[in-house]
């Protein structure tokens, strides 16, 4: 028993996440009102199976706990003990839905088929888009009143309705799935495995972006699917893809292509369901639907480019020695024009996205849209401000934990001002504003900072 | 009777082929280090003992087991330092040896304690926060918290000090002689090798090139001077040498196999009896490297 508090006891530490942001998810659906019982289940499964495999997946890439004996097999059973009490758990607090123990059943099925997925492939990456889209979904479905998951898929003209009429058949189909998506991963993830550096580990070759290659770069194994994700994420980098620090600093990072591929085949698919979706659904709720999801995502998109620019602050000492920048003042604006391009980038592609899919739908934008634009400025804004006093400040070096500290507390205020906005539209003005001129502040001050840049 | 022992071990990384029909063995309660140079095969040797990598030919067991499948029972009477820590390092080092003691039933809390106090380790910090020494010395004490009878350690003491390498050493030393514990571990530097191991193996190029007592080694491997030509000892075909040196009328003469029943044969042959100098570690790993 011991080594399961042990277990406990390190995701309490590690992954304060798993307690606290479905607490706060609900939190805002109740504040906002919109989220029924069921929309909050996924709420929870998500970030919980999101940190477990994050936990597993880390566990694959150090080689001291392959010596700690019984840890895979405990990590194992605590994994699925786990996910099961959970959805138990949600089950019985939500007794009173027709559909309550179906959908979480399916739910459950589809994080478990995601888990062998990922523990087969090593690619978080993926599962965490699946879980985005997924989680997007039942939300979706909840909030724009087609009920639930199964209601959806009968709108798409999918007979469900016979199948679910016989819940008991339909139990005993998933309780079987629900099993063998749980033992198949346990025969994968139990089974000897050869300890090798992280898959997801890049390294740059060349400072020469068109030369630049990155090794390690697993994302998907298929060339062609490879390629396609490629040239999709390279719209993000359109125009700061010369600069010479976008290839090692960014373009070349794995982890700030993924959330940019997953957005856009995340929009894609939402925009093919409202186009799906019967006529008399709300409209003023699918546009907040749109702008919301796409704020999400670009909250993701601007937090891991500004994790990577705080977490390369060695590399770029060390690019300083080979830069060919005239002087140091040169080479700090090249660094913050990179980044600031970026941000902007990824600002400019989600506008584009919005635009295009709010456009496409009959009656007018409504007040949701001027939120959501200001409101990206405003993460833009501020984000910047972030990446640069991060940097510049000694004493907030980067560190695992800085980085979930920070995202905790972005998270909270990103949602507070949001909050704040639908409210209130003139207040996203003063907030824009304040935004911009820290931006523009923390720019001066990091053009005119005496650096050293030391390894750190 | 060996612990670990390694029969026509291959690996190859993608075509890079590291290890090359390697044979090895250890036997209990023996401290043998391991020298060799960059690329040699050090770290991949010591991980294919263990089971963290596979070998591509041949057998590694350890304890009787088939490495790539050790029990748990096996890895409980294992400790293993890797050469480049991956610990949890927003944890304190507190936690850290907390939740490792979780998985040992036999973790010595009180010798775990004093280790800390001796290596003067600050366990309430984040270990993110420690030098990279501290986090070695770290490492090694979660390694040898269970007082494991095999402890494997990779370039342990390379983030040393001196006074903390010489530390390590004493401790290694006492493991052994108190509770025979047996100990690989690799390195560079050969006073510790010399201070510390019985047996030395020298892997080059993916094969042991050598493994046996330190001190058959040194009375092996020496230098034989003598006023006179080298001509006159080449005709022996027995004489191993590796290096020969001329200085005017003095010979030096860098022998691999040498015995005392040869100096008979070299103090006739010469019709004097020659000088015998020995070795430092470091000095008959350059000559059998060379």
């Amino acid at each position: 028993m011991s080594q399961y508090k042990a277990l406990i006891k390190r995701d309490l530490v590690r992954f304060p996440a798993i307690y606290t942001l479905p607490y706060l998810g609900i939190l805002l659906g109740m504040l906002s009102g919109l989220l029924t019982d069921e929309g909050w289940a996924i709420l929870y499964l998500a970030p919980l199976v999101i940190v477990r495999i994050q936990s597993l997946i880390q566990f694959q890439h150090a080689e001291s706990n392959f010596m700690l004996p019984e840890l895979k097999s405990i990590e194992y059973r605590y994994t699925c003990a786990l996910l099961l009490s959970t959805s138990l758990l949600l089950a019985w607090t939500q007794s009173n839905s027709e559909y309550t123990f179906t959908n979480l059943f399916l739910e459950l099925a589809l994080l478990s088929t995601a888990w062998l997925w990922v523990i087969n492939t090593g690619t978080r990456e993926f599962f965490y888009g699946l879980i985005i889209l997924a989680a997007g979904l039942n939300t979706f479905a909840e909030m724009t009143g087609v009920g639930s998951a199964f209601d959806l898929l009968t709108s798409w003209g999918i007979p469900v309705d016979s199948f679910l009429s016989d819940s008991t058949l339909l139990l005993i189909i998933a309780s079987v799935f629900i099993l063998l998506n749980l033992l198949l991963p346990g025969r994968i993830f139990l089974a000897p495995f050869e300890w090798k550096k992280g898959t997801l580990r890049t390294e740059v070759d060349s400072l020469d972006p068109n030369k630049a290659k990155v090794t390690g770069y697993s994302f998907f194994q298929n060339p062609i699917v490879s390629s396609l994700l490629n040239k999709i994420d390279r719209l993000f980098y359109f125009m700061c893809r010369k600069e010479p620090f976008t290839v090692p600093l960014f373009y070349s990072q794995i982890t700030t292509k993924c959330p940019n591929v997953f957005a856009f085949l995340a929009s894609i698919v939402v925009g093919l369901i409202i186009f799906a979706l019967p006529d008399e659904l709300n409209l003023e709720l699918i546009r907040f639907m749109i702008s919301f999801g796409l704020v999400i995502m670009l909250l993701l998109s601007t937090l891991t480019t500004t994790f990577v620019f705080i977490s390369q602050k060695s590399f770029m000492a060390r690019l300083w020695l080979l830069d060919r920048s005239g002087d140091r003042k040169d080479y700090m604006a090249s660094l913050a024009k990179t980044l600031f391009l970026t941000q902007l980038n990824a600002l400019l592609i989600y506008s584009v996205m919005a635009l295009a899919l709010v456009t496409l739908l009959p009656g007018s934008p409504g007040k949701y849209m001027e939120i959501y634009y200001i409101s990206m400025a405003w993460l833009c804004a501020l984000y910047l401000v972030l990446a640069l006093t991060l940097y510049v400040t000694e004493n907030h070096l980067y560190s695992a934990n800085t980085r979930y500290t920070i995202l905790f507390l972005y998270i909270i205020v990103f949602i507070a001002v949001w909050l704040l906005l639908l409210m209130n539209t003139y207040n996203a003005v003063a907030i824009f504003t304040l935004g911009t001129i820290f931006s523009i502040v923390m720019l001066k001050q990091w053009l005119n900072a005496d650096l050293q840049l030391a390894e750190s | 009777m060996n612990i670990l022992e390694m029969n026509g071990v291959s690996k190859s990384y993608k075509k890079n082929a590291v290890l090359r029909n390697l044979n090895f063995t250890l036997e209990s309660g023996t401290v043998l280090g391991l020298l060799g140079p960059n690329g040699a095969g050090k770290t991949t040797l010591l991980k294919t003992a263990i089971g963290l990598l596979k070998t591509d030919k041949g057998e590694a067991s350890v304890f009787g087991e088939a490495a790539w499948n050790m029990s748990a029972k096996a890895k409980e009477r294992i400790g293993f330092v890797a050469q480049r820590q991956e610990f949890m390092l927003h944890y304190t080092g507190e936690q850290l040896l907390d939740f490792t003691s979780a998985f040992y039933p036999t973790w010595d809390k009180n010798k775990v304690a004093t280790l800390v106090t001796d290596w003067d380790i600050d366990t309430s910090k984040q270990i993110s926060t420690l030098s990279e020494g501290q986090q070695q010395r770290l490492a090694i004490i979660q390694a040898m918290g269970h007082s494991p009878e095999l402890l494997i350690l990779d370039e342990p003491v390379a983030s040393l000090d001196p006074a903390a390498r010489r530390a390590f050493i004493k401790e290694l030393i006492d493991l052994n002689c108190d509770e025979q514990t047996s100990i690989i571990f690799s390195t560079h530097i050969t006073s510790d090798l010399e201070r510390a191991a019985a047996d030395v193996a020298f892997i080059r190029e993916g094969k042991i090139q050598y493994q046996g007592g330190l001190d058959e080694l040194k009375e092996q491997v020496v230098r034989i001077g003598f006023t006179g030509d080298q001509g006159l000892l080449s005709e022996m075909n027995n004489l191993q040498i590796s290096q020969t040196k001329q200085f005017g009328e003095r010979c030096s003469m860098t022998v691999t196999n040498f015995d005392h029943a040869m100096l008979l044969t070299l103090t006739q042959k010469l019709g004097t009896a020659p000088e015998i100098e020995q070795l430092s570690l470091e000095d008959i790993y350059l000559e059998l490297n060379r």
